[in-house]
């Protein structure tokens, strides 16, 4: 456990102290990082080295979720999200078609106005969460199981999840579909190349 | 369930996370930097979702099923964005092509 000195932040006299856990130590280099990472990614001009940043945020996520005690959803995220994204943004052919050149420069009004407004809305974000105290909804009912979530995942009735479960299948499925064919029409345009060669 | 971190922190870290993803996808130019953006901004719905069910209402599942239902968005969104900037690209650099349009 460490000490923190809080008699600036609370505007009191006498000597008072903040207990932090290694929990909320955790929590706080978690949220640094992210932080961090999110703004790099963001500002940085190479897009190999942004997508390195994307996928150090969402291994910090994995990490947000783990402190939140949710362990499978923290694995699924970082195999599937993480994984995917890695994939696909920093496989080095696929980084070679996509613009690996810096971005041109863009003018000064459109950073300029969207820097203002995202600053503005998470001021006002932060100013709102700090005023507001969210009280639990339900503090009874089953134990949170993996095996709950599969039923709901499939079931029709109270708490079922069936229709956006299909939705997200069909979704899938019309992705999958538009990805083959996309690819697909390449690798024919380089077959009859190859063919009139 | 988890006292000591307040339901207030982990939305700021996600409002932080979305508004960075904000303010890339409307100030840059590059395709992948603004897809980038747009997985930045997802990634924070899903922390928002996952923080609400654990504080608010810790006995149901609905925030779990939602978190995979965007991660199947994100997947889905990213691999089709690839694919058509990857296309997209090879079009332009085509001449043949670029004098047919």
């Amino acid at each position: 456990m460490l000490k923190f000195h809080n008699t600036l932040l609370q505007g009191i006299t006498k000597t008072d102290y903040i207990i932090m856990t290694g929990g909320q130590i955790i929590f706080i280099i978690i949220t640094a990082l992210t932080a961090l990472m999110a703004v790099m990614a963001i500002t940085s001009r190479s897009v190999r080295k942004a997508a390195a940043y994307l996928l150090a945020v969402l291994v910090v996520t994995s990490g947000l979720f783990l402190i939140l005690k949710f362990y499978t959803l923290a694995v699924i995220h970082l195999l599937l999200c993480a994984g995917g994204i890695a994939l696909l943004l920093l496989k080095p052919s696929r980084l070679s078609k996509l613009s690996l050149s810096p971005e041109k420069e863009t003018g000064w009004i459109r950073p300029a106005l969207s820097g203002i407004v995202a600053i503005a809305g998470l001021f006002i974000t932060i100013l709102t969460l700090m005023n507001f105290r969210f009280a639990p909804i339900s503090s009874s009912g089953d134990e949170f199981r993996l095996l709950n979530v599969s039923k709901n995942l499939i079931s029709t009735g109270k708490n079922g999840f069936i229709l956006p479960v299909t939705i997200i299948t069909l979704l899938v499925i019309i992705s999958i579909i538009s990805v083959s064919e996309l690819s697909g029409r390449t690798g024919n345009t380089v077959k009859n190349k190859n063919r009139k060669k | 369930m988890n006292p000591f971190i307040p339901l207030n922190y982990f939305l700021i870290t996600a409002a932080i996370m979305f508004f960075a993803g904000f303010y890339g996808f409307f100030s840059r130019k590059n395709m992948v930097s603004r897809l980038i953006s747009l997985v930045l901004m997802l990634n924070a719905v899903l922390i928002i979702f996952a923080a609400f069910n654990r504080h608010v209402s810790p006995h149901k599942s609905e925030g779990i099923l939602s978190v995979l239902m965007v991660i199947a968005v994100i997947l889905c969104e990213t691999a089709v964005a690839v694919t058509v900037i990857i296309r997209l690209k090879g079009h332009n650099d085509n001449p043949d092509k670029r004098k047919d349009r």
